[in-house]
């Protein structure tokens, strides 16, 4: 009579490449693949493959944590997050009351997106209708620089300082309010010494970060970003690199405090 | 340091590991590894206990991982290789690096249910019953998908073409 065959299963097998198998187990499996060199053979092949992966991986395991997956950025990001969530709804109620009031539904006005859309289109209108005019481009000039600054201001409830562009070649020449369905907005115009005009456009908006956005209109160029809780719209007829210029002058000026 | 920080941190680094192997792309698996890491935030107080942490982070980010394939399908093989040797910042080559590459190269033509138990078991060293959470099957679904991705995997780095096609067979 021989022994009986003692049973092995396939988890044995596994767990064996794994070194995880039961300390009671051993004696058994290495008899088994004593005694079946194929299987053995296989089972060398799991083992290779268990450290073959995993020293192919090991270099990734052993970068430094990017700065972004820290926790304590991640729970500051959360903290901002819940904040920003608060102020959407709450400009959401807004917009909403808005529209209840105005009879529209205040539809495609939750994204970002949207938002700079619509004060991109009031600024090449306001564009449109204003660097046109001979007599009457502006309603407050630039001459009367402590009026402007002030009247502006109060009528957007916030310090708006223009810009200086005079190191791009662009002359101050006044300002003026618009309306707009949500608060005042203030259209800044410059012009250049061939008479060519731009406009800085300024809409308070709830909206921040905004990184900027080219677009164009037949030739009308336009730069529009979010910032401090201002959209601000860069609109001339000039080549795209110039009214980056002049978009990046700006976005700096509001960057160093002078709002724009 | 907080507490959360305290115990998450140390988990990060295999995290990013068993991502990027599923993912094959630096960025996409810190973006995962980001969405885990969230995730686990957000759900801190559900989480099983301390003990059950690492099994817990896993199945966060095998679900994110699964659902992401759902919604979008992944590039193919060769462009995100293409895309990772020209990408900055890999780490230095090792001695190593070729042979590695070459592995995870034959590893990514395994299904993804046979890439994730190999990862879970092979390289991040769970316990067969935590892989089984994770994964969401039972115990001996584990144990035969082990099985049946070893020997798909040994024949692939044998230069055989795999004799099924691994996705068609499919058990739980």
């Amino acid at each position: 009579m021989t022994d009986p065959i003692p049973l092995i299963g396939d988890d044995d097998l596994q767990a064996w490449a794994d070194r995880r198998l039961p300390q009671d187990r051993h004696a058994t499996v290495e008899a088994y693949l004593a005694a079946h060199p194929d299987v053995a053979s296989r089972l060398a092949a799991y083992v290779a493959q268990n450290t073959g992966l995993s020293d192919a991986l090991r270099a990734k395991f052993e970068e430094p944590i990017p700065a972004r997956l820290r926790i304590d950025t991640l729970l500051a990001r959360r903290r901002n997050r819940t904040a920003g969530h608060l102020a959407r709804a709450a400009s959401l109620l807004l917009v909403a009351g808005l529209g209840a009031a105005m009879g529209w539904a205040g539809r495609g006005w939750t994204d970002n997106g949207s938002q700079l859309r619509v004060a991109t289109a009031s600024a090449v209108a306001a564009y449109e209708t204003f660097t046109v005019e001979v007599r009457h481009p502006v309603e407050v000039r630039a001459d009367e620089g402590a009026h402007l600054v002030q009247w502006i201001s109060n009528r957007l409830e916030r310090p708006i300082t223009p810009p200086d562009l005079s190191p791009l070649g662009w002359r101050l020449m006044g300002g003026r309010v618009l309306p707009t369905a949500h608060a005042p907005a203030a259209q800044l115009m410059y012009d250049d010494d061939h008479g060519t005009r731009l406009t800085v456009y300024v809409q308070p908006m709830g909206i921040d970060g905004e990184e900027f956005r080219y677009s164009h209109q037949g030739d009308i160029r336009t730069i529009v970003w979010a910032e401090r809780r201002l959209a601000l719209v860069v609109t001339g007829k000039m080549p795209r690199d110039a009214i980056m210029a002049v978009a990046t002058r700006v976005r700096d000026a509001v960057a160093a405090g002078a709002a724009p | 340091m907080s507490r959360i920080a305290t115990l998450l941190e140390p988990q990060i680094p295999a995290l990013r590991r068993y991502a990027f192997a599923l993912t094959r792309d630096h960025t996409a698996a810190d973006d995962l590894v980001q969405d885990t890491l969230e995730r686990a935030i957000s759900r801190w107080v559900l989480r099983a206990g301390d003990a059950e942490l690492r099994a817990w982070l896993f199945a966060i980010l095998h679900n994110l991982f699964i659902d992401g394939h759902r919604a979008q399908r992944r590039r193919p093989l060769h462009d995100t290789l293409d895309d990772e040797a020209n990408q900055a910042g890999i780490p230095a080559a090792q001695e190593s690096a070729l042979i590695g590459r070459e592995m995870l190269e034959q590893f990514a033509a395994l299904s993804q249910e046979h890439q994730a138990v190999l990862l879970l078991v092979g390289v991040e060293g769970l316990p067969y019953a935590s892989v089984a959470r994770v994964l969401g099957v039972p115990l001996g679904t584990v144990m035969s998908r082990l099985s049946r991705a070893r020997e798909q995997f040994r024949r692939l780095l044998d230069g055989e073409r795999p004799a099924v096609r691994p996705d068609l067979r499919r058990v739980k």
